[in-house]
């Protein structure tokens, strides 16, 4: 039984499109020339309950207009979109009280006041029972380190420490599911592992489903086994984040370096069987390419830690923002 | 049904401690209500030169009505109609949207917050400074005392309520500003602030029975100054109480409409 629903989305935006020079100016006093566009075009997917899911795509792809329509914000224009058997822009009331959101770029914490505050009222809104509530903060402070920031007011806060507190704010009702839109948009690597280390324990404690939507493909290689990716308002893929690679790219380079140094001829006598590449700074380190699709890296690795003396041997996959771009710059070309 | 009202006068709260961040740079704006106040003395006392009654009104009655008609200002006054622009235009809307609150309560009583702070922080030293530097009277009438303060606590729901629709504007055009200050002038001018209704023509004085307006300074500074009969000082917080309740109504119609037509800017 799927959690988020999504039959045939469509969003359409009017813009409005300003002519040029005097003339066109003069004319767009009396009659504006709107053009119509497709921010997500038949977009249909869904979504089971306790997913981590990742939802990427470029600037303008359609990621945040989606992420507003399921939390209700916007209406759609046409399409089925139920969350929790919920209609969200209909039902706005009972949808957002199981819900929770953050947009990285935004922040829902009363800014002149101290972050308490805002915690506290955010219990009456929701109205957590109030054990519950110091129980979930106790564990949120924990991972995220809130204590000493409940004090302090929120314009005084880093941005840092203001998205751990926004992070917490979103998840003290508990809700079923939570939307992250760029929660880690400027921050360094300690506060990023921090946050990642916290959704991935909320998601396995709470079982809350997770949709993270990011520019950092770090965090979706860290934390979601399934990957959405939209391009130009339409869904381009849906599956894993293994499947996505292996499909893209399945090139691998093995790193190796020897004790003793190593001659070329040696080397391809010993691979031989293996259709593969070798290159070689110096003797002592190589750099094999293959397909693996056609070479058990197992296998390869055994024979060579069985056959010679190696100090250290390691696999390279393609970095994950290779492949992405790859995916957009074939659909590009067609 | 207390739970449900609890959030608000959290909202209430909140609303006045973030106005407690800012309680020195109220000093600005109390001196200049005080500049106004004094202004309106030398204007007043001109033109009452020889004269007993203007309008229906002594000069003391008139000084009266200026001041506590400008202090109760303070506490009256609201920002909802910018503070909704200003959400809208920078997107922070969306975050209001998300919380399971009225939106319309959520605004009246986070204002309400900031009123009450105003009326420690600016009614209540302006109307003691003013004492002392002006001839004013205390409240009269039998239910002056009584009424008065339940009248402008009213005041401040209605004019909430003007402000409210007014801001809402900024879910149907992008240029708003024009409209909260032609709202704004509408205020100022027909609520009797600045001067008393009856000063302005009949048929003007006609019109403006079918207004809320009025009854956001003038009908409770007339209650306060004893000058209407009984009947009438209940017919007045009848008409401020059906007017909250006609312009809320509105307020969550409109509401509805806007909200399909909003289209949020940016990220």
């Amino acid at each position: 039984m799927p959690i988020i629903e999504v039959n045939n989305l469509v969003k359409d935006f009017k813009r409005y499109r300003r002519r040029p020079g005097l003339g066109g100016a003069f004319k767009d006093l009396w009659a504006r020339k709107y053009e119509t566009v497709h921010a997500v075009n038949q977009v249909n997917f869904s979504i089971d309950s306790g997913e981590i899911v990742g939802y990427i795509g470029p600037n303008g792809a359609g990621k945040s207009t989606t992420i507003k329509v399921l939390t209700g914000i916007l209406v759609p224009t046409s399409g089925q979109v139920r969350v929790q058997g919920l209609i969200p822009y209909k039902q706005r009331y009972q949808h957002v009280k199981q819900i929770g959101v953050v947009f990285g770029q935004r922040t829902q914490l009363w800014w002149d006041i101290a972050v308490m505050e805002s915690f506290n009222l955010l219990q009456k809104i929701y109205e957590i029972p109030m054990s519950d509530y110091q129980a979930r903060l106790e564990k949120f402070d924990q991972v995220l380190g809130l204590k000493e920031l409940l004090e302090v007011p929120v314009r005084k806060l880093s941005l840092g420490q203001r998205m751990r507190c926004d992070l917490a704010a979103s998840l003290l009702h508990n809700p079923k599911i939570v939307f992250l839109d760029e929660p880690t948009i400027g921050l360094d690597v300690a506060v990023k592992a921090n946050i990642r280390e916290f959704i991935r324990e909320i998601n396995q404690e709470y079982g809350t489903t997770v949709i993270l939507t990011t520019h950092d493909l770090s965090d979706i290689e860290e934390l979601c086994s399934r990957v959405l990716m939209i391009d130009a308002g339409k869904i381009i893929y849906d599956g894993e984040l293994k499947a996505l690679k292996d499909g893209v790219d399945a090139s691998r380079r093995l790193l190796l370096e020897t004790i003793f140094p190593v001659k070329l001829s040696g080397l391809a006598d010993l691979l031989k069987d293996y259709p593969l590449d070798m290159q070689s700074t110096d003797p002592y380190h190589w750099e094999i390419s293959f397909n693996r699709n056609q070479v058990n890296a197992a296998q390869l690795m055994h024979l060579l830690l069985s056959s010679l003396d190696v100090r250290d041997i390691g696999l390279e996959e393609p970095p994950i923002e290779e492949i992405v771009r790859r995916v957009y710059q074939a659909r590009k070309v067609q | 049904m207390t739970k449900r009202f609890a959030k608000y006068w959290q909202f209430m709260r909140l609303g006045y401690i973030t106005y407690l961040a800012y309680r020195f740079q109220v000093l600005a704006s109390f001196v200049s209500y005080l500049l106004i106040i004094a202004l309106n003395y030398f204007l007043w006392k001109a033109v009452y030169s020889g004269r007993q009654v203007i309008a229906g009104f002594t000069m003391e009655q008139m000084m009266t009505y200026v001041v506590i008609g400008w202090s109760a200002r303070t506490f009256f006054a609201n920002r909802i109609d910018r503070m909704i622009g200003d959400a809208v235009k920078d997107g922070s809307i969306v975050m209001d949207l998300l919380k399971p609150t009225n939106f319309q309560l959520y605004h009246y009583f986070r204002s309400f917050g900031r009123a009450v702070f105003m009326f420690v922080f600016m009614t209540l030293p302006i109307i003691v400074v003013a004492s002392f530097l002006f001839p004013i009277q205390l409240p009269s009438g039998k239910l002056g005392p009584y009424l008065f303060p339940i009248s402008v606590i009213l005041s401040f729901f209605l004019h909430a309520g003007i402000s409210y629709l007014t801001g809402l504007v900024a879910f149907f055009t992008r240029n708003n500003e024009g409209v909260f200050r032609f709202k704004q002038l509408l205020v100022e001018v027909f609520s009797g602030v600045m001067i008393p209704i009856t000063f302005f023509p009949g048929w003007v004085q006609d019109a403006l029975f079918w207004l809320p307006f009025k009854y956001i300074a003038y009908a409770p500074l007339r209650i306060y100054l004893g000058m209407e009969p009984l009947s009438r000082v209940h017919q007045g917080v009848l008409l401020q109480i059906m007017w909250i309740i006609i312009i809320y109504a509105a307020g969550q119609l409109l509401w509805h409409y806007g909200i399909r037509r909003l289209e949020i800017q940016g990220g």
